[in-house]
């Protein structure tokens, strides 16, 4: 058999499969990472103290006592909630790709259509009643990381490929999980670039 | 609109219901059809052939997913045109990526003196890609049913690009595996 006969093949996947695949994911909110991050950031924090005590009294001392009891006392925790490799949990090649993280320099969630950036808006309300205002535009078409802002057109820092996306007066408006989102354009000049 | 008002226009053969269609569908069925052929003039006609085969299908066919029975349409006009280009030496880039990884689970022989069953076959892969757990099914069918690059799988699952990959080559193994227990002498 021929590469191409099983491409074919593969075309013939049932509906309800092909349909899942084309469906936006949702990203997980990785807890583990998140515990490993507050653990660093508490590390920090306490490395900062120690730092501080050394200057407050003069002592160039690494042996401050009240700052590094605590730090020894983390230290194991955060290790064994997870190793500072195992971070990046995308990267790590886990059988399962357990789950995607928020990593530090996430940015709010945006969307990049006709041309126009716009931003989740902070306040959603119930729009499900104002359907008939809306008017369908496609749909999300990409996605870049959410460390980034989407620059082009139907696309999102967001894994919501394949969402429905609606024009509502200025605004736009994504359905996401059958539950509709409110993007307003993201600064006083319309959003344009 | 709705999908099952989309069918009906089609069944009543009202004209709006290629507007409609590609109103609602058309950036679908065209991201399809770029990730296979990578070239704008060649996917635009092949969308538009979609509506014109949709068209010919309904009625009598009503479709119980027409994103699906719209995007194997695409698909499948998609493809043969690749081949077509091929032949005129055309073509190539992702989309020759996805066929060679393909090339893991097959013989690369025609198989002429043994004819394998093509719907026993089909049967047997869909059994083993609903058999695969939902995020690694859903990277699967991306990848080599609607050709996605890797680079995009990665950024919707908010993976690393040699994760989506190794990913990927697992489940060549296990397919190859999975079908080769069963008897198909791919």
């Amino acid at each position: 058999m021929r590469k191409e006969d099983l491409f074919e093949i593969l075309g013939e996947l049932d509906d309800s499969i092909v349909e899942e695949a084309g469906k936006p994911v949702r990203r997980r909110i990785n807890w583990k990472a998140l515990g490993t991050m507050a653990a660093c950031l508490t590390l920090m924090c306490i490395a900062f103290g120690s730092f501080s005590f050394t200057d407050r009294f003069g002592n160039r001392s690494e042996e401050a006592p009240v700052a590094e009891a605590p730090a020894e006392e983390e230290a194991p925790a955060a290790e064994e909630e997870a190793p500072a490799e195992e971070a990046p949990v995308q990267e790590t090649p886990g059988e399962e790709m357990s789950a995607e993280a928020a990593v530090p320099g996430d940015i709010a969630p945006m969307a990049y259509v006709n041309d126009t950036l716009y931003i989740q808006s902070p306040a959603q309300e119930g729009y499900a009643e104002r359907r008939e205002e809306f008017s369908y535009l496609g749909r999300i078409e990409s996605a870049v990381t959410q460390d980034r802002e989407p620059d082009q057109n139907f696309q999102a820092n967001d894994p919501i490929v394949g969402c429905e996306v609606y024009q509502y007066g200025e605004d736009i408006v994504i359905e996401i999980d059958d539950r509709y989102w409110l993007y307003v354009k993201k600064d006083g000049e319309g959003g344009r670039r | 609109m709705k999908d099952s008002d989309i069918i009906q226009l089609y069944w009543d053969r009202n004209d709006r219901a290629i507007s409609e269609t590609s109103d609602k569908y058309g950036r679908y069925c065209r991201s399809i059809a770029k990730n296979i052929l990578e070239n704008e003039q060649d996917a635009e006609e092949c969308v538009n052939d979609t509506y014109l085969n949709a068209w010919n299908a309904m009625p009598t066919h009503w479709p119980e997913q027409l994103s699906a029975f719209l995007g194997k349409l695409t698909r499948n006009l998609s493809f043969n045109r690749y081949k077509y280009n091929r032949a005129e030496k055309r073509g190539g880039g992702e989309f020759t990526l996805v066929l060679d990884e393909l090339a893991d689970c097959v013989s690369g022989k025609d198989n002429v003196e043994q004819e394998i069953d093509r719907r026993e076959l089909t049967e047997a892969v869909n059994a083993f890609v609903a058999g695969l757990p939902e995020r690694k099914r859903k990277i699967f069918v991306r990848r080599y049913w609607y050709a996605d690059p890797v680079s995009e799988i990665a950024g919707v699952y908010g993976m690393g690009s040699g994760n989506v990959s190794k990913t990927l080559e697992r489940m060549r193994k296990q397919l190859r595996n999975y079908l080769t227990e069963r008897g198909f002498e791919l």
